[in-house]
């Protein structure tokens, strides 16, 4: 993980007209409020309470000044960086910033005033140094147990953002240092695992806490109109550095088209269209002809669409720029209201952040794919195929939930195969280890977990490996679903093959044969699906997409055909026919 | 409701300068959940909007580079995908 094996940034500066200060101050300012934001990431994974804390690392910090501009973040989750943006900047906006005292936590979830979807909370804290508000530390974290209508959330078949878990707009948790007990009652009652939670929110408070005292430590040194002046001028080089890149590509209009297979409710599908405008060094991304919002819960809000836009513009551009929100100044988003990048209260949003924001991000990639190839990668397996489950642990009596999610197959690009069973995109996760999943929950008994051949797209660079997963319940659970990638292909690009679907089937104890959900038990879609309640000695089989292929098979040197038949990545039937092989 | 006169603030949009408009802070309610949208990009605004006169109406903004480009952005006119489906 990225987050934890950071690199220090140079920013190859040439002096400063501003601060004053010399170029390797100002680096060693950025890099210590990025190590800042790691440490807070660190702070999360050692003390919270649940696997998708700290195995997963499902989570984010970031800190940002008074007026909510962002002044550095670490390398965890992208969807929730770009979406925080927008959730700090309601919360100012909805509280006022003079409502802030030292020692505050405001804690928010509402994606209707910008949360990615409600299992994600959002935990701010002022910083006030000599007796001045210098900014905020904030995280984002996924919770594994929201209240939703089913266990862990992100039912697939919800239709109302009410049935996805307890709404909380920005309200004070912590007033001057003190919990505030109502707001923690209210929230412990509506989850199912409260334990957990007020583990996992007490772990969030002491990464605020150990990033303020972080920076007072700088601001010791400094001062705060120093450092304030320091930040302003490393947005601006950060501005500066990203429209530099921008300018390098093609002035021109691009555009592509995706689909959302179905949304849990219907069969329908949601097709989705971006034209991207490259002028000089501002890009906009426009989803303008993109369907209306969905019934159920594929719908993302606007911070969703235009944080996976971003991600894609950082994954094209130079990585050394500072992370800070001099990068987002030339990227506009555009997302009409009521569509599916862009839904309107009270839409369901879980599957937005998790499943349209990586289709998002690849379609921004799609577009660019003629302006510069050698940059863009072909989909990814473009689902972060969560899987809920929960119920009652028959080791203690106890309440347990849990937000599984697995890796994908990532787009093979110029001179590279893409990765093998990685989180998706959008979210920069890990899994939960086997041994982890089995001994914090009593559902699953894990047969087997293993990379699944010729899941590739063919390529002249190979898309990665989508994955299978077989799990065998032993105890009473239940299970909801809402995966895509199962009809709808990860493409290639540029004469690459496509990926492989994915897919969820499940075998009744003392049955013989695979089933899909529809057919064992009646959901409208076999992806997306809540509340179904499986017995000991079911088995769940959850088959992840590959990732898309990159340039022409014939092209793909032999060797490397070879070694893939000899790693069993790719069978010899299919190396004949994808890439003409005949070693 | 709040009305902060007039002119664009100092900071950006000296285009502005050819439409009239003013920064409105409306209270926040807690009783009607409806969003307002910027008219250019389709952001639901918190709370703080620029809102301009022209042509007889008026238009709400996110911000003033919006409202700038909603002048000079050619909108796309293509339907949405979903409504050449259906036809
Ligand atoms: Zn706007």
């Amino acid at each position: 993980m990225s987050a934890i094996s950071g690199e220090q940034r140079n920013l190859s500066l040439t002096g400063s007209e501003h601060t004053g200060l010399d170029p390797v101050t100002l680096t060693v300012i950025d890099n210590f409020l990025t190590s800042t934001c790691r440490d807070m990431g660190v702070t999360m994974m050692k003390t919270s309470y649940s696997p998708i804390f700290n195995e997963s690392l499902d989570f984010s910090c970031v800190i940002f000044d008074p007026e909510g501009q962002m002044l550095a973040q670490a390398e965890f989750c992208p969807s929730q960086i770009g979406t925080i943006k927008f959730t700090v900047t309601w919360t100012l906006d909805e509280l006022g910033v003079d409502a802030f005292a030292p020692g505050d936590v405001v804690l928010h979830n509402d994606p209707y005033r910008g949360s990615g979807h409600v299992p994600e909370h959002m935990m701010l804290k002022p910083v006030f140094h000599s007796g001045q508000l210098f900014g905020f530390v904030a995280n984002v974290a996924h919770m594994s147990e929201p209240g939703a209508k089913t266990p862990g959330g992100l039912s697939g078949d919800a239709t109302e953002v009410f049935q996805e878990g307890l709404l909380l707009p920005p309200v004070k948790i912590k007033h001057r240092g003190e919990d505030n007990e109502d707001i923690w009652k209210i929230i412990l009652a509506n989850h199912r695992t409260p334990k957990v939670t007020f583990g996992d929110f007490r772990a969030m408070m002491a990464s605020l806490d150990l990033a303020e005292e972080r920076l007072h430590e700088l601001l010791d040194v400094h001062g705060v109109t120093t450092i304030r002046a320091a930040c302003r001028e490393l947005i601006e080089i950060a501005e500066r550095r990203m429209r530099a890149e921008i300018r390098a590509i093609p002035n021109g209009v691009y555009e592509f088209e995706d689909v959302i297979e179905d949304d849990g409710i219907s069969d329908r599908s949601y097709p989705m269209r971006l034209r991207l405008t490259v002028r000089d060094d501002d890009v906009i991304a426009d989803f303008t002809g993109s369907a209306p919002q969905a019934v159920g819960p594929v719908n993302a809000i606007y911070a969703v669409t235009a944080s996976a836009v971003y991600n894609a513009i950082l994954h094209l551009t130079d990585p050394t720029i500072p992370r800070n929100e001099g990068c987002y100044r030339p990227i506009t988003v555009i997302a009409p209201p009521g569509t599916i990048v862009n839904c309107t209260f009270p839409a369901p949003v879980a599957g937005g952040n998790t499943e349209t924001s990586p289709r998002i991000t690849d379609m921004v990639f799609g577009a660019l794919q003629v302006a510069i190839p050698e940059r863009v990668v072909a989909a990814c397996g473009g689902t972060s195929s969560p899987f809920l489950f929960g119920g009652v642990d028959p080791r203690d009596g106890g309440l347990y939930a849990h937000f599984h999610f697995e890796g994908v197959g990532w787009g093979g690009r110029a001179g590279l195969d893409g990765n093998d069973m990685v989180v998706t995109i959008n979210g920069n996760c890990r899994n939960t280890p086997v041994e982890v999943f089995e001994t914090r929950y009593p559902a699953f008994l894990i047969e087997e977990y293993r990379l699944l051949p010729d899941s590739g797209g063919p390529g002249e660079f190979r898309g990665g490996l989508g994955g299978e997963r077989l799990l065998t319940v032993t105890s009473d659970v239940t299970v909801s679903a809402l995966l895509n990638r199962m009809k709808a292909d990860p493409w290639g690009i540029l004469d690459g093959g496509n990926g492989a679907r994915g897919g969820i089937w499940v075998k009744r104890a003392g049955e013989e044969s695979w089933q899909t959900f529809v057919e064992a038990f009646g959901t409208i879609s076999p992806s997306k699906f809540s509340g179904i309640r499986l017995r000991p000695g079911d088995q769940v089989r959850l088959a992840m997409p590959g990732g898309g292929g990159y340039g022409d098979p014939e092209r793909r040197d032999r060797a490397s055909v070879a070694r893939d038949i000899a790693e069993g990545f790719v069978t010899s039937d299919r190396a004949s026919a994808d890439y003409g092989y005949r070693g | 409701m709040n009305v902060d006169d007039g002119r664009a603030e100092s900071d950006s949009g000296a285009d502005i300068a050819s439409q009239s408009g003013a920064w409105i802070t409306p209270p926040i309610s807690y009783v009607d959940p409806r969003r307002r949208f910027c008219a250019f990009c389709g952001r639901p605004i918190a709370r703080r909007f620029w809102r301009v006169s022209r042509g007889g109406g008026e238009g709400i903004f996110c911000d003033l580079a919006h409202a700038r480009l909603d002048t000079t952005y050619p909108r796309s006119t293509t339907p949405r995908l979903d409504d050449l489906e259906s036809n």
